[in-house]
């Protein structure tokens, strides 16, 4: 059976190395493989620990048994590789130093175990298929073939397929994660693969050389993925790989009371911005990511239930842009929904679209785009602090922005009746609420208790519990400032952030996530009021107090970074790692379509794919440029050395023929006798000695002594051969 | 310039017979700017060389045969005191020319040969007082007959040290005698060669012979050479750094004449016993051609890995 494929053999340290490879690459999938999947690759690779394991007795056995029992199936196997081996190593260019002793090939695995194997993963990824979906499944199968693959490695052909597989399962992996951690883990595992083949043409037992070969090979073809990756054209979205739907984050587009408190136990990173101009104080950082307008009597939403309100159409009021600018730049960490952050009244200009995400300012000068961001994506916004926004709105909108449904929260409806008719200016209406909130004892808790969801629930906060936060807040004032006729909508998105001073940016968590109220006033338009400030100005100021961030992050509950902030060398080192990350994301992971074109443009001008074409072949040129001087400087080096050993072949064949000489005596000695005895060949001779003397003896060029060298090994190959042929 | 080599040796082949490898090794000794002593029976053509190398090279020549009774200043040159003038006046001896012939040289007294030994080393000689510089390019051709002779003082080790090589020529073979039998008288011969060489030329080509590169694996051939002269083992006298210059000198010279611009092992080995066996041996006891001292040392180097 084994005489087809005898001539392949893998040392026990070529498998442990295969097996460590297989596990570490499929633990990258760690996340996207069901468990079941998992155990049954781990059980796979275990069961071939365990064979490793024993394989050593095995293979005494058969060199005690080989001379006897030459009807045993393995034994014949052994020898026939042994006998394959003397064979291979002199017939073909490639010798494998392999010491005997280590040489072992692993009992074949029973067909009915791999049968079982295979019908296992087959049955899981079928049971499983319809909730994967189409990526997740392919991805399933092929970790899976990758797994079991090295159950049968039968021949050579079939150690390369695991290695090629293993290459496109960690090119794979970077599918589902693409951070710089997660690259570099995805690295670590191409170079123990890579590791993996040179260990196999090497005759090193140790680990350290081929992955230390392997990680220098890689390094060496770090120039040609440079080039590649800012030159080679990205391929247009048709051509990507479907990503599987996942979970959305962050603010939802509806506030109801509890959702934000949420929020507030995740430190996950929401977005970071970097300002181009001066930066606003952190109280000043209100971060708009929705306008939410209806109120159905418990939460407030974006539009009705179950259909696109109208209005969620409608162009952007002109407004008069004023006050100071803000240029910046977000980078969105992936949220798998539409909304887009800015400040304020945020502008994007149309040109600027240039980033692969379609902007659309909405009529609330919300920033959206036109599909979920699934990926680290950014884009430049400029805002102007107090732009007046919709002044001359239409008294219809008036209405809608008044509208509160009847029979609804009536102790606070009643409140802002009475307020409209208190007072005059509506200023002093906002004014007295605000004022009730900082006078009367309200409390700021990220654990406020519980509320009725009997459409009673904000005069129950109001008047009755009393605490709660922002979205509490917002809720309340913005339903008290309609009951008082004053058109009001309620905002959500995140306020401030916290600013790394290595990567001079602002890192906004999803704990930052915050509520509050826009209010219209004639010949004002809209104006922000955040009622939470009145009740808890720590919350917005710009040093977060001590005390309400170890509320948070005893909130956020499991182990985090953000635990250690108080430490100041713990938190010297989060925003260090936090920086390096944010220029990953920075430079490599935005380095879109988009991003590629304009910098090509820049680069190149017009005409600019051909000449990137061109700039990708010059690269491909000059590396096996490279690596053409680098294998002449070798052979170079090489040839230096090598035509003395050959001088003393074309001696030691010589001898063979019996033209001998003493130790001491000048290999022109030779010359006569060759002349007597072979026709031509005492000249050759001499020729050759007299290059060699050349070589030797006589100071030259560099560049000569190679030609020289050359000519040499030419000629003292052909005088062996005739030498030979003489015979 | 190797061509002028080559013309030189042919001229001087047209008069010395049969002995290719010494007239090379006599050119390449003067072009290595040293003195050369031949020892040989009488009537072997010691003198012969002699006369013909410096015709050859047209040097100024004289001859002087030394006997026993022999003084130095029979051969630096003598004051007399001149009537006339009433001032002496030196009387050059033989020495004051460019090639000197000092024939049967171990037939003179120790003193005699210390003056002439003196002005080879020094390129001057000291009459009264006075030093007079000899004139340039200045060669010593010495022969002597073998020291089992009568009538001879052997040369002192210090002194056969000043000669870069001792050579001997040898019994013709039958050819060559059989064309010396037949033909010209020595005088007639000595006629037909030309002088194909000037003194400048001479000067030029012993500065191209001081320039030849020499590798470091051939330095450290020539230095394993002396090396295992100076073992334990070794019978002879052990060589010394001056012995070793010789031998890159004429080692030089003899690339030159085989037209190379770099020494090769070979080369040192064709001129080492020339070079060496005077200096092993000491002369006690010469012509013991049995034993080859500096075979011996040359079959002991590996030629590839000294």
């Amino acid at each position: 059976m084994a005489g087809v494929h005898a001539n392949f053999q893998l040392s026990k340290g070529d498998y442990s190395h295969l097996l460590l490879t297989q596990a570490f690459t499929i633990l990258l999938f760690f996340n996207e493989l069901t468990s079941w999947m998992l155990s049954l690759i781990a059980l796979s690779i275990l069961w071939q620990v365990a064979q490793l394991a024993k394989s050593r007795g095995t293979l005494a056995l058969s060199i005690n048994t080989v001379e006897t029992n030459e009807s045993s199936s393995h034994v014949s196997s052994y020898a026939s590789n042994l006998s394959s081996l003397g064979r291979e190593s002199s017939g073909s260019g490639v010798v494998r130093k392999k010491r005997l002793p280590l040489i072992s090939r692993l009992k074949a695995t029973p067909k009915l175990v791999v049968m079982l194997f295979a019908l296992t993963g087959a049955g899981i990824i079928i049971a499983n298929g319809r909730s994967l979906g189409l990526l997740l499944s392919m991805v399933h199968l092929i970790c899976f073939a990758y797994g079991i693959k090295s159950l049968e490695i039968k021949s050579r052909k079939d150690f390369y397929q695991l290695i090629l597989i293993g290459l496109f399962l960690q090119a794979c992996a970077l599918i589902f994660i693409q951070s710089l951690w997660f690259t570099m883990l995805v690295v670590a595992a191409a170079v123990l693969n890579f590791g993996l083949l040179y260990r196999y043409f090497s005759a090193s037992a140790k680990w350290k050389l081929p992955i230390m070969r392997s990680a220098k090979l890689l390094a060496y073809s770090v120039p040609l993925a440079a080039a590649l990756f800012v030159f080679f054209p990205r391929l247009s979205p048709f051509w990507q790989v479907p990503l599987a739907e996942k979970a959305k984050t962050g603010l939802s587009d509806e506030v109801s009371p509890g959702d934000i408190a949420n929020l507030a136990r995740s430190d996950e990173l929401a977005f970071r911005v970097e300002f181009f101009s001066n930066a606003p104080s952190k109280g000043q950082m209100y971060w708009r990511a929705m306008t939410l307008p209806y109120f159905d009597g418990q939460s407030w939403k974006r539009s009705p239930e179950g259909r696109t309100a109208s209005y969620l159409n409608l162009p952007a009021y002109i407004s008069r842009a004023a006050g100071q600018s803000y240029q910046y730049q977000v980078m969105l960490e992936p949220s798998n929904q539409r909304w887009l952050y800015s400040l304020d009244t945020p502008f994007v200009e149309s040109n600027e679209a240039s980033s692969s995400l379609k902007i659309s300012r909405l009529y609330d000068y919300s920033l959206i785009n036109d599909t979920p961001i699934n990926a680290t994506k950014s884009y430049q916004v400029t805002s102007f602090s107090s732009a007046v926004r919709g002044e001359n709105m239409p008294s219809s909108f008036k209405h809608f922005f008044t509208n509160i449904p009847e029979d609804n929260n009536p102790r606070l409806t009643e409140l802002g009746i009475e307020l409209a008719q208190t007072y005059a200016n509506k200023r002093d209406i906002i004014n007295q609420t605000l004022i009730h909130f900082r006078e009367q004892v309200y409390f700021y808790t990220l654990q406020p208790p519980l509320l009725n969801k009997n459409g009673r629930s904000l005069d129950q906060f109001y008047f009755d519990t009393r605490s709660g936060f922002c979205e509490h807040y917002a809720s309340s004032f913005a339903f008290l400032m309609r009951a008082a006729g004053i058109p009001a909508r309620v905002i959500t998105g995140y306020l401030g952030g916290e600013y790394n001073q290595q990567g001079n940016y602002y890192s906004i968590y999803q704990y930052d996530a915050h509520a509050w109220t826009e209010v219209w006033l004639e010949d004002e338009g809209w104006v922000a009021i955040d009622p939470t400030a009145a009740v808890s100005p720590d919350r917005v100021s710009d040093s977060m107090s001590d005390a309400l961030r170890q509320q948070r992050v005893n909130l956020a509950g499991s182990f985090s970074w953000q635990a250690f902030s108080s430490v100041a060398w713990m938190l010297k080192i989060r925003m260090q790692i936090e920086a390096i990350d944010y220029q990953w994301n920075r430079f490599i992971l935005s380095y879109t379509m988009d991003k590629q074109d304009e910098l090509l443009r820049q680069l190149l001008g017009d005409g600019r794919l051909w000449k990137a074409a061109l700039i990708i072949a010059l690269t491909f040129l000059s590396m096996i440029g490279l690596l053409w001087l680098r294998n002449q400087w070798l052979s170079r080096e090489m040839v230096k050395t090598v035509w003395q050993k050959q001088f003393k072949r074309v001696l030691k064949q010589l001898n063979l023929q019996g033209f001998t000489r003493e130790q001491w005596q000048s290999p022109h000695k030779l010359v006569a006798p060759l002349n007597n005895a072979k026709m031509g060949l005492g000249r050759q001779y001499e020729e050759l000695y007299k290059l060699y003397q050349q070589l030797s003896y006589q100071p030259m060029a560099e560049k000569q002594r190679d030609k020289l060298a050359r000519k040499f090994q030419k000629s003292s190959q052909g005088f062996i051969k005739e030498l030979k042929q003489a015979r | 310039m190797e061509q002028l080599a080559q013309r030189v040796i042919e001229q001087i082949s047209k008069v010395v017979l049969g002995k290719s490898r010494e007239v090379h090794l006599a050119v390449a000794c003067l072009l290595g700017k040293g003195h050369l002593l031949i020892e040989d029976l009488p009537g072997m053509g010691k003198t012969t060389l002699a006369q013909v190398l410096a015709k050859v090279f047209g040097l100024s020549f004289q001859r002087t045969q030394f006997t026993s009774d022999m003084l130095p200043a029979d051969l630096t040159g003598i004051s007399i005191f001149d009537q006339e003038q009433k001032t002496f006046v030196l009387h050059k001896g033989s020495i004051f020319s460019q090639l000197v012939l000092a024939d049967e040289i171990n037939r003179a007294s120790p003193k005699t040969q210390s003056a002439l030994l003196e002005a080879m080393e020094e390129h001057q000689v000291s009459i009264d007082g006075v030093t007079h510089e000899l004139p340039s390019p200045f060669f010593v051709i010495a022969t002597q007959n073998p020291l089992f002779h009568s009538g001879t003082n052997p040369l002192p080790e210090s002194q056969l040290d000043r000669f870069m090589m001792r050579l001997s020529l040898g019994f013709p073979s039958v050819e060559a005698e059989k064309q010396i039998l037949l033909g010209d008288d020595l005088k007639t011969k000595l006629s037909s060669v030309e002088t194909v060489i000037t003194t400048d030329q001479l000067s030029a080509m012993q500065e191209v012979v001081a320039t030849i590169t020499v590798d470091e694996k051939v330095l450290n051939y020539i230095v394993a050479l002396c090396q295992v002269s100076r073992t334990g083992d070794f019978s002879g006298n052990p060589l010394s750094p001056r012995a070793g210059k010789s031998i890159l000198a004429a080692a030089k010279a003899w690339a030159f004449i085989a037209g190379r611009d770099y020494l090769v092992p070979e080369d040192v080995q064709a001129v080492f016993e020339s070079v060496c066996e005077h200096r092993l041996d000491a002369g006690a006891f010469s012509l013991d051609n049995n034993a080859n001292l500096s075979r011996q040392i040359i079959e002991q180097v590996d030629i590839f890995a000294p």
